[in-house]
């Protein structure tokens, strides 16, 4: 079972992605990369930092990121642990989460806003990972 | 009190998630006894908010949303009536 926040994770659920019909088809038009940026609580001693590139409805790369300078993505969504956590496991939606500002964004919030049944998707495929979190 | 249905276009194509966020918080701010912003709905297709409001009259809800119309600009307001399917659930009548 893949453990949050390993690179072992981020790559599982770029395979699951890449095999999403219900993704492909609402993502067909995106082309944006991410930083998920997931800010430390409990045993955590720093953040952690996943990259996606999103790219008309595949993950063309998906990987931890040790820099955080190392990329300039479009998007950056920063949020505790335990938010990342319900949003993984469908308690918080992800839409939700922003428009609440539990999930921060750097990124224009309009282009997510147009996308939301692709950001769904996506939330989707997180849920079919078998997933060991953190204490 | 009177509903009602107001619908916008989303006016802008950027937008940050600060001015999304305070924009929603001010209509809060602004909101007098007996206005309500009971639920809001967004369709990406159309790129339209479809408002529903619970006020006194159209020109509450426009004081309220202020600054908000600007990047919600109303396309329509209309006057409606509420129906809840659980009355024809309720066999008592």
């Amino acid at each position: 079972m893949p453990k949050f926040l390993s690179d072992e994770w981020i790559k599982a659920l770029q395979v699951d992605i890449n095999q999403s019909e219900p993704y492909a088809r609402a993502a067909e038009r995106w082309e944006g990369d991410f930083y998920f940026i997931v800010t430390p609580e409990g045993s955590m001693t720093g953040p952690v930092i996943y990259y996606m590139d999103l790219w008309h409805g595949k993950c063309r790369q998906a990987y931890l990121v040790t820099d955080e300078s190392e990329k300039e993505p479009v998007f950056r969504m920063t949020a505790p642990l335990s938010v990342w956590r319900k949003v993984v496991t469908k308690e918080l939606d992800v839409i939700q989460g922003l428009l609440t500002r539990q999930i921060k964004l750097k990124g224009n919030m309009a282009m997510i806003m147009r996308n939301v049944k692709a950001a769904q998707e996506l939330v989707e495929c997180c849920t079919h990972i078998e997933t060991e979190f953190p204490s | 009190m009177a509903r009602f249905i107001v619908i916008h276009n989303v006016a802008v194509e950027e937008m940050s998630q600060e001015q999304l966020v305070d924009l929603a918080k001010q209509v809060m701010v602004r909101l007098k006894p007996g206005v309500e912003w009971i639920s809001s709905w967004y369709t990406s297709e159309a790129n339209k908010l479809f408002c529903d409001w619970e006020a006194p009259d159209e020109e509450a809800i426009r004081a309220a949303l202020g600054e908000a119309l600007k990047v919600y600009p109303i396309e329509a307001v209309h006057s409606v009536i509420y129906v809840n399917p659980a009355w024809y659930a309720e066999q008592s009548w």
